[in-house]
């Protein structure tokens, strides 16, 4: 108990809390970054919403209603005070609260970058390690060859391939959507998976897994391949160390404690980041798939709303984005304090 | 000790997110390539899914101006008279009102239908409705309202009795039927319950809007009422069986509209026949391709729309009514409709199957000796190189780029420079709010909203479209606006169609624009199965309107 409070008191006094309170810092910074862009952009964000027929004086009181009509620095101080009162702003393109649309639209995204992930961490390891461990191998020359196309191919491709060959060929994946049209399931997270599973309706749940299946590789094969070349070779190299060969020369098992507990462990400090990065980057980055798949999720959004420079919607994306990044950034953080006792350590030896 | 559980722990999690990851994809996998409804679902009898471009409908119908919101609101709320394509053209026919009849010039007076429920609070929707909706209309014409604006007058609008509704106007209209169909009616009480304040409307608040537009319920009496609303996903409809109206026998139960921009992902659905219609935004080759899947075929819609593009009246050497003319003998009109198929050739400043729609005077043709014939009596006949002229092309249109490289070619065997720019479709919106910021030439789609040629002319070409993306000419010639609004405010239709011709002659020779070609839409369905009225007749009109679902048949037995 005394060790896993000084554990705990190592992760929470090193950097940790001070990068919380620095993000939520840089999260300020890039509302006001994102503010600005945002509005020097081109086009007239109250004729996108109201359409091109409305009359001039209704546009004009919507810019007035949007305090459009002042300057940007006012602009930014009405913003802000909406902010802190849990307010985004209305969306352009929704005419709903920003905030409203997040909720609609994130669980789809975060269910998806949630079972990216399990395909991601997963694959990642099996891969990265079987190939670091035999490297040189017919194996290892195998993957190689299909992190190479991974990494080559995008994911939007990825989706087309997957979709045509699983769904239009084969049929036995779904080409689109989160559900099949015939299940109805009441919105409680909504994660329709979780939500199938809280309302004990186990068809939904294998139908919501069906149709997680596509997207998920589409966007998992070419981070995977990435980072199973990052493990690999970090497991090589950890492989060739002297400790490793000292292991060795005692007689350990070689799989069961020389790599797996002696070179594995070290080899994933410099591939958790990446994972976590490419994680979080599906925030902004899925949008293509989104599309593909007629999946609900925030990219979608947040490219209709690009399209018709929906402000608030804009911002409101950006910094979900921005603090999806910084809960990830904190995980890599306590994951790796976990993983490597110099950082639990302050850097010490 | 605490290492070795930290470790042991999260090899743990990883192997069972593994191996639920594999039995889940396993347990999913069906064995059949078709999926199979588990035998506790209820998969609807006759069902219909129906593609929107991009983004789901706004589900307010005084809010809803694009194609799928037009589309919604069409199926979901009645409107006051409907406009009817019968015997090779477009009547008003009885809707709510079930007759009407005017009182004087600039009052109009309906008798409503008796016993009109309102889907989700089966109330009757009575005068007071209509009265409400018309002012909400006019207060905040975000869609289809601004028809309303200039002609209707709020003071004289009113609810004679429960079942008879007066409409007064500011001027006389003499397609005010017409803009009468644009009258969607909605609860009154249901929106007053839900106004938010403060909002852009005064004491009106949101005017109900940020509600409506959240999806909870409809407020319509149509015969499709809303039932599901999946924000970025799909909107469900269920088939209305209290609606007055007549349903088409085999009318689907329920429709389906989603949200599917992709070429591959369309063609992937239709031939899984998990998608009924297409949009009509795909490109001319995905068609193409969906024509050749066994059961699916395309439909050739002719709106009333055209591809016009704009000159800009006010820009030398555009100013000179002899290069726009010159420009209009540069334009290959038979290679631009094997750029961009979904046209045909245009027949007047107007498409050809408007009412009131008259052919070119003179004819337009792509020559070249004319063009330098026209040019020679220019102005700028000498100087013509001191000049280069802008042609926008919007970066999301695939093909226009190819349209002004056709006119810039061959303009340059003449001598006219004609630059192609590449612009984002807000640049293109923004420049255009002034006379002085669009290029010298803006392509542009546009389409009328009621069938007369008065429609087509008063969007494109009177002042009050200045600053919109419906014009580019920017002419200062009141007496254009005066001869406009002289054809709208005549009651009389032989009198008002003539006014009309001779107005269609009177603008054709400004040489405002290049009349490329009138726009026919391509929609890919499942001909096997749907039996879909507008596609027979190729004829839509209207944007959004071609999807009258309560017309449709379809046969889910038919299916392959």
């Amino acid at each position: 108990m005394k060790i896993n409070l000084n554990v705990l008191k190592g992760i929470f006094n090193n950097a940790i809390l001070k990068r919380i309170i620095l993000s939520l810092i840089s999260l300020l910074g890039l509302s006001l970054i994102i503010f600005t862009l945002a509005r020097i952009m081109p086009g007239d964000p109250a004729r996108m919403a109201l359409g091109p027929r409305a009359p001039e004086e209704i546009v004009q009181k919507y810019r007035e209603m949007l305090y459009l009509d002042k300057p940007l620095y006012v602009q930014y101080y009405y913003w802000l005070i909406n902010l802190f009162q849990g307010k985004l702003g209305p969306s352009l393109t929704s005419f709903r609260e920003v905030s409203v649309d997040i909720a609609d639209f994130l669980p789809a995204t975060l269910e998806l970058m949630l079972f990216v992930a399990i395909i991601q961490v997963t694959g990642t390891l099996i891969l990265g390690t079987i190939s670091g461990c035999k490297p040189g191998s017919a194996i290892d020359g195998a993957l190689r060859v299909f992190a190479y196309i991974g990494i080559c191919v995008p994911p939007f491709v990825w989706a087309l391939i997957l979709q045509f060959v699983f769904s239009y060929i084969l049929g036995w994946f779904p080409a689109t959507e989160r559900l099949s049209s015939y299940i109805r399931l009441p919105r409680i997270t909504g994660l329709v998976t979780i939500d199938a599973l809280i309302t004990g309706n186990f068809n939904a749940f294998v139908d919501a897994l069906w149709h997680l299946a596509l997207p998920s590789l589409a966007l998992a094969v070419g981070a995977m391949a990435q980072e199973t070349r990052i493990l690999r070779s970090a497991m090589v190299e950890n492989i060739n160390k002297d400790y490793i060969t000292t292991f060795l020369s005692h007689g350990l098992p070689i799989y069961r404690y020389v790599y797996f507990k002696y070179a594995l462990r070290p080899s994933l400090c410099s591939t958790i980041p990446v994972i976590g990065l490419d994680i979080a980057s599906l925030i902004a980055n899925a949008f293509m798939v989104e599309m593909i798949f007629n999946w609900p999720g925030i990219s979608k959004f947040g490219i209709t709303a690009m399209l018709r420079k929906d402000l608030n919607g804009i911002v409101g994306i950006v910094l979900v984005a921005g603090i999806i990044y910084i809960v990830t950034n904190v995980i890599i953080d306590i994951i790796l304090t976990i993983l490597d006792p110099r950082i639990r350590r302050g850097g010490q030896q | 000790m605490v290492k070795r559980s930290v470790v042991a722990a999260i090899v743990a999690v990883v192997i069972i997110i593994a191996i639920v990851g594999v039995a889940a994809w396993y347990l999913a996998a069906p064995p059949t390539p078709t999926p199979t409804p588990t035998p506790t679902a209820t998969p609807p009898v006759k069902s219909l899914i129906v593609a929107s471009f991009a983004n789901l409908p706004y589900l307010d119908p005084h809010v809803a101006h694009d194609e799928s919101g037009r589309a919604y609101i069409h199926n979901v709320y009645d409107t006051l008279v409907r406009m009817e394509y019968r015997e090779g053209t477009v009547k008003i026919i009885p809707w709510l009102a079930t007759r009407w009849e005017m009182v004087d010039n600039v009052t109009w007076r309906f008798y409503l239908r008796e016993g009109v429920k309102f889907h989700h609070t089966n109330r009757e929707l009575t005068a007071k409705d209509v009265e409400f909706s018309v002012m909400r209309m006019v207060i905040m014409p975000e869609g289809m309202g601004y028809l309303l604006v200039p002609w209707i007058d709020l003071d004289r609008t009113k609810a004679i009795d429960k079942y008879t509704i007066e409409i007064g106007l500011k001027k006389p209209c003499g397609v005010f039927l017409y803009l009468a169909s644009y009258i969607y009616v909605v609860d009154s009480e249901e929106v007053k319950k839900n106004i938010k304040t403060p909002g852009p409307y005064g004491e009106w608040g949101d005017f109900g809007k940020g509600w409506l537009m959240e999806g909870h319920i409809d407020i319509g009496s149509g015969p499709y009422m809303l039932v599901e609303y999946v924000p970025g996903s799909h909107v469900m409809l269920a088939k209305n069986e209290k609606w007055w109206g007549d349903f088409a026998p085999r009318a689907p139960d329920n429709v389906k509209i989603v949200a599917i921009v992709d070429p591959a992902t369309t063609h992937t659905l239709m031939a899984k026949r998990e998608l009924d219609i297409s949009t009509v935004w795909l490109p001319p080759e995905t068609y193409e391709a969906l024509d050749e899947i066994e059961g699916v075929d395309v439909a050739k819609l002719h709106y009333y729309g055209m591809y016009f593009l704009m000159m800009n009246s006010r820009k030398p050497p555009l100013d000179d009514i002899h290069v726009r003319k010159a420009l209009f003998y540069l334009f290959d009109y038979r290679t631009f409709l094997e750029i961009l198929p979904q046209h045909k050739e245009a027949e007047g400043i107007v498409p050809s199957n408007m009412i009131g729609f008259i052919p070119f005077p003179e004819p337009v043709e792509y020559n070249i000796d004319k063009a330098l014939e026209e040019l020679k009596k220019s102005k700028y006949w000498g100087e013509l190189d001191k000049y280069e002229i802008a042609l926008t092309w919007r970066a999301e249109v695939p093909g226009e780029d190819r349209v002004g490289l056709l006119l810039a070619s061959a303009a340059e065997k003449v001598g006219l420079k004609i630059k192609v720019v590449k612009l984002p479709w807000l640049k293109v919106v923004e420049a255009m709010t002034r006379p002085d910021t669009p290029n010298h030439i803006e392509p542009m789609w546009i389409t009328a909203d009621y069938p007369e040629a008065i429609s087509m002319v008063y969007l494109r070409w009177h002042s009050a479209s200045h600053g919109t993306v419906n014009q580019n000419e920017w002419f200062d010639l009141p007496e254009l606006d005066k001869m406009i609004e002289e054809v709208l405010g005549t009651i009389d239709e032989k009198e008002r169609l003539e006014k009309s011709a001779e107005l269609q002659r009177y603008i054709f020779y400004l040489y405002p624009s290049i009349f490329a070609g009138d726009y026919i839409g391509f929609k890919a369905y499942q001909s096997k199965y749907i039996d879909w009225p507008s596609a027979k007749v190729g004829f839509v009109g209207v944007f959004g309107w071609d999807v009258e679902y309560w017309k449709m048949n379809v046969y889910p037995e038919k299916k392959i």
